[in-house]
């Protein structure tokens, strides 16, 4: 039995529910909304943090990806022992916020978002937080948040700087409106490095704009493209109103919301500056992991070698090459930046393995 | 000529007369920019013909995917 001053109570948003514009009220509001965080890396993280701190109802997280040694940086939810298991971001993340707020409603999914998985996951949801590693997955949120028609919260940065932009659908430009092509992928190339603070900065952006959308304070909205770079000590803030295009195809009046329509296809994309190759499926599968792994040790030794196996991927390495396998048929192969050696040794994996299809 | 970039005053080299030159001069010409002089947005179909006078106060902001 825990003591009752041991208990969580609503007391605990006391600091916040102090500050005027928020109140009880817009605590008890933030207590009802439901937030939709996609990425769950450097941005991610934080992001979810914070709102998970701050008592945002319910949280729902998607990754595709699982935690390395040079996410701990940065990446502040996540542990030496999430790497030492290769924990799936979105399951590490759950498990350590968990901790820090159990009145949360916290739900995870290990997966590459896709409209098709997005579509899903996006009833009630009441805002979206922009915490992707790429454009092509932030044309599909801008999409969705068009159709939906529900605000998301752009962020990005790289080196020292960063930039963040809150978008309402029917209201300010959308992505689309900004760009009219999907800018490639030299942008976000890790080989530029990264700091904490540009990533915390663009977040502090990011949820303060969350909290005022989700507590009724529009009026408050920053409602311009800020950015800034903290090792130059430069900010930066453009009123980009008139970039909204009346005939933009995600967001204007005869939307067809291109970046939903993209058919299931096999995919394979290289990392930039990891160094690795991301593998999809076209169609999600449902892997035995435990029994791919057994015969990986009976039959295929020689050639493949297990390190190591949890709920949610398998990791093995051929000579310089590892592939991260995981229970949807994706996989990252590292090593590597040849996409026809990585598919190569998907294959041999998936040939080992009885496949069922979801 | 002086501009004001990002709020920082900037000497910028002889050449330098339009919004174009301007990017081209922090190597952002690649890039997908906003910009705005003296508080204006400015259409990227203009960057070419967008003249910048001295001591205009002009604000890039350049997009990343990273995060
Ligand atoms: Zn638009």
């Amino acid at each position: 039995m825990m003591a009752e001053q041991d208990q969580p109570s609503f007391d605990r948003y006391s600091r916040q529910m102090s500050f005027g514009p928020i109140g009880t009220a817009g605590q008890q509001q933030l207590a009802e909304c439901h937030v939709l965080i996609v990425g769950a890396g450097a941005l991610g993280s934080t992001s979810a943090e914070t709102l998970v701190r701050a008592g945002v109802g319910h949280v729902t997280i998607i990754d595709r990806d699982y935690v390395e040694w040079s996410n701990l940086q940065r990446q502040q939810l996540y542990t030496e022992e999430n790497v030492r298991q290769r924990m799936p971001k979105a399951i590490a993340a759950k498990q350590h916020l968990e901790r820090i707020n159990a009145n949360v409603q916290i739900d995870a999914y290990v997966l590459d978002a896709r409209g098709e998985d997005l579509e899903r996951l996006i009833t009630g949801v009441d805002l979206i937080m922009d915490a992707c590693d790429n454009f092509e997955t932030r044309f599909i949120l801008n999409d969705i948040a068009a159709k939906y028609r529900i605000p998301w919260i752009y962020g990005a940065c790289i080196g020292s700087y960063g930039l963040s932009y809150t978008i309402l659908p029917g209201d300010t430009p959308c992505l689309s409106c900004m760009m009219d092509i999907i800018p490639n992928g030299g942008e976000s190339c890790d080989v530029d490095g990264i700091i904490a603070p540009a990533v915390q900065m663009v977040v502090a952006h990011q949820t303060a704009e969350a909290f005022k959308l989700l507590t009724g304070n529009h009026d408050a909205l920053h409602r311009k493209l800020v950015s800034f770079d903290l090792w130059n000590n430069q900010y930066t803030a453009i009123n980009i109103q008139a970039m909204k295009k009346q005939g933009c195809s995600s967001c204007g009046d005869q939307a067809t919301y291109p970046y939903l329509q993209s058919p299931a296809t096999e995919k394979a994309a290289i990392l930039c500056g990891r160094d690795t190759v991301h593998l999809r499926p076209s169609e999600a599968m449902k892997l035995d992991l435990r029994t791919l792994s057994e015969q990986i040790r009976q039959y295929h030794s020689r050639q493949l070698q297990v390190d190591i196996m949890n709920d949610f991927l398998l990791s093995a390495h051929r000579d310089e090459q590892r592939i991260v396998l995981f229970v949807d048929g994706r996989a990252l192969v590292h090593g590597t930046t040849d996409i026809q050696a990585a598919r190569q040794l998907y294959i041999q994996m998936i040939n080992i393995s009885t496949v069922s299809t979801r | 000529m002086k501009l004001i970039v990002n709020g920082q005053p900037v000497e910028m080299p002889e050449h330098v007369t339009t919004v174009q030159h301007v990017i081209a001069h922090f190597g952002l010409e690649n890039r997908i920019v906003v910009v705005e002089v003296d508080a204006q947005i400015v259409d990227k179909h203009h960057f070419a013909d967008r003249i910048v006078d001295e001591g205009a106060r002009i604000e890039i902001v350049h997009f990343v995917g990273g995060g």
